[in-house]
């Protein structure tokens, strides 16, 4: 390295930890003085508020239950992310119904579905609404038996539970599994 | 170019400062951060990605500048990937608090990628050619 770039380099390091140190500084002085200001230290682990979780609790479902439906086949899993991370990975036999193509792919997926039919639906991550809003969709179109596994995919994995990747089944294939 | 990524980073700073709040939630969603520096991190970085900005369009402190955004970015960029390498479908807060409907991770990854290159030629530019 060239004696003008390594003094480059020094001066670079100086100007780094000086603006970081000047944005903290007034990252903290104008949080000290908004009125609506944030504690630096707070619990975010039951996730943040949204107009999404006045859902009612009724429609969550626990971990242990859909487990137990899944491996008794007595509920359809439908995974409410994007195509893409559906094809990464999902539960086994989950067919995909991601929030932005309901309308378009409702009648499609759920073809061979009675409204009576236990349904389960599922995303990830703690900002994630969709499998909430794909339920109330799903209760407005006259399904009966919906439910939301929070965190879905995370928790499904973390417990090792049967998984599947690659692109959705033929909803008409009617030896789909779940 | 300066002007370009300056003006991107003031841009995606402004709705973290004016809403801290929700800016926390995009983070913790994340998973990567503990939860005690969740709020830390939200109400300090979007003023470090403000001052980056200002300083790269007005040309003040410009080596430092330079080396934290590629800084900044690469961070980013590996925040984007290593989530959606464990399957997370997580929403990017990039330039927006909003976490309904479609994450569009593919098109950030392709974004942050686009400024890496743009930060990249300007670290070669200021700091290993000197050339401002």
């Amino acid at each position: 390295m060239k004696k003008g770039q390594k003094r480059n380099w020094r001066v670079a390091v100086w100007q780094s930890g000086a603006i970081v140190s000047l944005a903290v500084i007034i990252g903290l002085l104008t949080n000290h003085w908004r009125p609506d200001k944030l504690p630096l230290v707070a619990d975010h682990a039951t996730g943040n508020p949204s107009s999404v979780d006045a859902i009612d609790d009724g429609l969550r479902i626990s971990l242990e239950e859909a487990q137990s439906l899944f491996f008794a086949q007595a509920a359809l899993f439908l995974d409410t992310r994007s195509r893409e991370f559906f094809e990464l990975g999902h539960i086994q036999g989950a067919r995909s119904l991601p929030l932005e193509d309901f309308e378009e792919r409702f009648g499609e997926v759920l073809r061979d579905i009675g409204p009576d039919m236990f349904i389960i639906t599922y995303c990830d991550g703690n900002s994630c609404h969709s499998s909430e809003l794909v339920a109330l969709e799903l209760l407005e179109k006259g399904c009966m038996n919906v439910h939301v596994l929070d965190e879905g995919w995370t928790l499904w994995q973390q417990h090792q539970l049967p998984t599947a990747a690659g692109p959705p089944l033929d909803p008409n294939d009617h030896t789909t599994a779940y | 170019m300066r002007l370009l990524l300056g003006g991107v980073f003031v841009w995606a700073s402004l709705y973290k400062i004016l809403d801290p709040s929700a800016f926390a939630g995009v983070i913790a969603n994340y998973q990567l951060v503990p939860d005690a520096l969740v709020n830390g991190f939200a109400v300090t970085l979007p003023w470090l990605e403000l001052v980056l900005g200002c300083f790269l369009i007005f040309g003040v402190w410009l080596p430092g500048a330079v080396v934290l955004i590629n800084l900044l970015l690469l961070v980013f960029l590996g925040a984007l990937m290593f989530n959606v390498a464990r399957g997370l479908d997580i929403h990017c807060g990039c330039f927006t608090s909003d976490t309904i409907g479609n994450p569009k991770t593919t098109s950030y990854l392709i974004h942050d990628a686009a400024l890496i290159t743009v930060a990249a030629y300007l670290l070669f530019k200021v700091v290993i050619r000197n050339n401002t």
